[in-house]
This record gives C-alpha cells, sequence and structure tokens, in this order.
C-alpha cells in the first residue's frame, strides 16, 4: 500500500508528521477496460473502450437482478424508522471504467410515476470481482416505505469515475410486499 | 489508518488517554462483538462473552468502561483485570448510547427505530430503571445518545431531530431544527454542545446555552459522529468518510480526504490531540467492514489475543 506523509495542522498535534494509507492512488492503466461485452445500461466518454453498467443487489456481493424481480425493503440499524429507515440493497458491476474514487448516484422512484423516492451520492473504490469491478451494500433511504411497499419501483445507478466517464443504468423491480417490523413480518405501514 | 476491512463495522473510539483506548463495535457472525483496547503499546482483542452489536461505551473512570447494544445488553469491562461483567436494561430494544458522571449516574438511550419508539433508562448504583416521569418524546422517537456537560445537564437526541435537555428541574423538550434523526452528540459546556445527524443530507446542530442554531455547511452529507474540542473547535464525520472541522465559528470540510469511503460512527480527540475516527459500512444490519482511523504520533497496530 502506497504511504502518503502529511503534515497535518491539527489542533493539539500541530506539526506532527504522520503516516496514513493513500486512498487516492489512481487506478492501474488499463484496470476494468476489458473490452467485455456491453450487456445493459448505458455510458458516455470516448468511443474506443466498452463500459458497461449494471444494477444489481447484494450486501455482501453482486448479485444480478432480473427485470421484474421482487426485492425485500431492509430496515437499516439507524434512522427515520417508516421514513427514511428503509432501503433497497444496491449493488453495481461496472466494466471499463477507473474503479478508483468513482462518483455514484442511487435512486429509487415509484414505477408508475417515476417520483424519486430516494437519492444517495457517494464516492467509492470500486472491489474487483470476476471480470468486473463492483460495489455492493449500498442503501440508499427510502424517504417513505409505505409508499413503495408492494409496488413496482426503479433502481437506478448514475456512476462518473475519476477520467469524467459516465454511465448509467435502471431496473424495473417489485418492492418486497412489506415494511416489516424488524424480527417480524408484519408491516410497520398504517 | 490503524485498522480496516474489519469483519464488524468499528461503532465507538474512546478512552481515558492516548494509552487506554476501547474500540468496540458489531458482531457480525454471532460469535461476538469486536472490541479492542489499547495501553498506548498494543491493542489486545477482548472477549466479552456476549453477542450482538455493541454499539456504545463510555469511560467511568480509569478502570471502568461502560458498554451498551443489541437486546438491551449493558457491558462494565475493567481493564485491569480484564474482566467483563454483563447487565440487562429492562428491555430487549436496542441501545445506541450510554453516558454517566458516576457509577451511581449511568444512562443508557436506544428504542426501536423501524416502530419511532425510545428508551431512555437511568442507573443510581442498583441498575437501570425507568424515569418516574420521563418525556415524552419516547413515545415518537428513538432516542440514539445521551451526553452530560456542566454539573446536572444531561443532553438526549434521537429520531425526528429530538432535541431533549434533563436537568435539576427535569425534562425540557427543545423544537426541532430538523425532521431528520440526530445521531451524534457531545459538548463540554452548557453553552458548547453539538448534535449532528440527517439522512441524505447532513445537519450539524450548536447550543449555544439559550437555543439551538443550525450551522450545516451547504451541501453536507449525512453526519453520524461530532466531537467537541473546545469553546470554538469541534469535529463532525459521517457518511462515505466525510469529516468535518469547525474553527473561528466557521464548519469547513477536511481535506484532504480521509483514507476510507465507509461511513464514520465515533470521532475522537484524546489528550494529546490525536483524532480518532471509528466506522464502518453502518446501512447494513449488523453493520460490516469496519475502520479506524488515528491522526496522531505513530502507533503500534499489532493486535494481541
Amino acid at each position: 500500500m502506497k504511504k502518503l506523509w502529511l503534515l497535518l495542522v491539527l489542533s493539539g498535534c500541530s506539526g506532527t508528521a504522520v503516516s496514513i494509507d493513500d486512498a487516492s492512488v489512481s487506478a492501474d492503466s488499463g484496470v476494468g477496460r476489458d473490452g467485455s461485452v456491453a450487456d445493459s445500461g448505458s455510458s458516455s466518454g470516448d468511443a474506443g473502450a466498452v463500459r458497461t453498467v449494471e444494477i444489481g443487489t447484494g450486501t455482501t456481493g453482486f448479485e444480478p437482478i432480473a427485470e421484474g424481480q421482487t426485492l425485500p425493503l431492509l430496515a437499516g440499524p439507524q434512522g427515520g424508522g417508516r421514513n427514511y429507515g428503509y432501503n433497497l440493497s444496491f449493488a453495481l458491476r461496472l466494466r471499463g471504467y477507473n474503479p478508483r474514487g468513482i462518483a455514484i448516484t442511487y435512486q429509487t422512484l415509484v414505477a408508475s410515476s417515476r417520483e424519486v423516492q430516494a437519492t444517495q451520492m457517494l464516492v467509492y473504490d470500486l472491489v474487483r470481482q470476476g471480470d468486473a469491478y463492483v460495489i455492493y451494500g449500498s442503501a440508499p433511504q427510502i424517504m417513505d416505505c409505505c409508499a413503495v411497499e408492494d409496488l413496482d419501483v426503479i433502481m437506478r445507478a448514475e456512476v462518473m469515475d475519476a477520467d469524467g466517464l459516465t454511465g448509467s443504468d435502471e431496473r424495473r423491480i417489485h418492492a418486497g410486499p412489506v415494511c416489516a417490523s424488524p424480527g417480524t413480518n408484519v408491516s410497520i405501514c398504517p | 489508518m490503524v485498522f480496516e476491512h474489519q469483519p464488524g463495522a468499528l461503532l465507538r473510539v474512546i478512552g481515558n488517554s492516548s494509552k487506554d483506548v476501547l474500540v468496540v463495535g458489531a458482531d457480525v457472525d454471532g460469535q461476538g462483538p469486536i472490541a479492542l483496547h489499547f495501553d498506548g503499546t498494543r491493542w489486545k482483542r477482548l472477549h466479552s462473552g456476549t453477542t450482538g452489536d455493541l454499539w456504545w461505551s463510555f469511560p467511568l473512570g480509569a478502570d471502568d468502561y461502560r458498554m451498551v447494544g443489541d437486546g438491551g445488553q449493558i457491558l462494565r469491562y475493567t481493564p485491569s483485570t480484564g474482566a467483563f461483567s454483563a447487565s440487562q436494561a429492562p428491555t430487549t430494544d436496542r441501545l445506541f448510547g450510554v453516558w454517566g458522571s458516576s457509577a451511581t449516574d449511568l444512562w443508557t438511550v436506544g428504542g426501536q427505530t423501524a416502530r419511532n419508539r425510545g428508551v431512555i433508562w437511568h442507573d443510581e448504583g442498583s441498575g437501570p430503571s425507568a424515569l418516574s416521569s420521563g418525556p415524552s418524546a419516547t413515545s415518537s422517537a428513538a432516542i440514539f445518545k445521551a451526553q452530560g456537560v456542566g454539573s446536572d445537564t444531561v443532553w438526549f437526541v434521537g429520531q425526528r431531530g429530538v432535541l431533549l435537555r434533563k436537568d435539576s428541574s427535569g425534562f425540557t423538550q427543545f423544537p426541532a431544527l430538523t425532521p431528520y434523526p440526530l445521531m451524534g452528540l457531545h459538548g463540554i459546556q452548557t453553552d458548547r454542545v453539538y448534535a449532528v445527524g440527517g439522512v441524505a443530507g447532513g445537519v450539524i446542530l450548536r447550543f449555544d446555552g439559550t437555543t439551538w442554531s443550525d450551522e450545516s455547511p451547504m451541501g453536507i452529507p449525512q453526519m453520524i459522529a461530532v466531537w467537541a474540542v473546545d469553546g470554538d473547535e469541534a469535529w463532525a464525520a459521517g457518511f462515505n468518510g466525510n469529516a468535518f472541522h469547525r474553527k473561528d465559528g466557521v464548519w469547513t470540510k477536511h481535506e484532504p480526504r480521509l483514507p476510507t469511503f465507509v461511513d464514520l460512527h465515533s470521532i475522537w480527540v484524546d489528550d494529546q490531540g490525536g483524532i480518532w475516527m471509528a466506522g464502518g459500512r453502518l446501512s447494513l444490519d449488523p453493520p460490516t467492514d469496519g475502520v479506524l482511523l488515528y491522526y496522531g504520533p505513530p502507533i503500534s497496530k499489532e493486535v494481541v489475543e
């Protein structure tokens, strides 16, 4: 791991030289640009490389999802309960992007109206999984779980890597039947 | 980076000094929560003999740490003997926070987030018990943290922007400045208290002794942890590895970026000015991917059983 030596000017430790792991190292040349066939999603940027963005799900790895598949509404450990306490688990599989420090915007929309029920923007280093790079365990919190319970929703993701390459994907899925009280299968919705 | 990619999120870092540091966190495999103690030379892995996540801890003295977590569990750890003792709050709810001025003045808080129900327990030495006249806020909000300031004042924060103060005259609920959860709380004197939280967007609130005001910088992400250093300076940290620093009355984003993209749940500035931050993937239950960051003189990463 590369080390970056910084002279921090922080209260109480002014002038202290400390070593921190450098998480902003540049991507290795050619990483992720493996020419794999685009299988979903869309992308933009230079025309020379094949880039794909694929929305999936999973908290321990990328799991593909099929159109119309039912995904559970998950309760996070902290949050607002019915409001901002639940999420659909997002994962992404990308090919052809710089995996370091990629900016991702997730959205969850009600399919019938395209009303946005969740938005989350983050920056992440992708991890290698097979011939692609993935991020998993993302959890954009839903404004009102009861507004998506047992409905078709759109899971959408937009990405922009450190080189400015962009892409997006969206999937129509069915949100789980209940915003369940943790440990039960009983909905918290009135 | 002291530790990264730990199986469970590291939810709290706190200590009595830079040579007496306790880190606790999640129990991802049901075999027990992660717990580590640093004595200035090396880290020792602790085995509490319990299961379930440990969400928070607080040092009541040089040899007395209290911890709380899942299922209403309350633990006491004695570093000099390595002994743990466990007790049970009169609830199976998750306890998110603990603070005390002494063994006869210990506050534990938590609740059920999905049902917007909170609990506040007070231990006067004979075990945690309900308050004879508790605040009504717990009927609609889980309580995430408690923090004492001054001689007789304890603050509480929770869901729906709840801001509660307990002093000699009883509980006072202040008007909420956000509808979103407040998850972090710290203060060092009655007119310097900070509360942080939010959801997609973050919020930083400050109490000046009379009123709460919103000091959130534009575009700030969800904040989860806060630490007041002195009357002016403070740190806040949260979603996606973002940290903010308050100096001369202004919050600014800490640059360069911290070497992590996970969410930061706890921040502590030790007696030598060293800055500690702990976190992980906090949206998962149990939270995973623990990290511990430290800014200060080099320290050991050695862990012994």
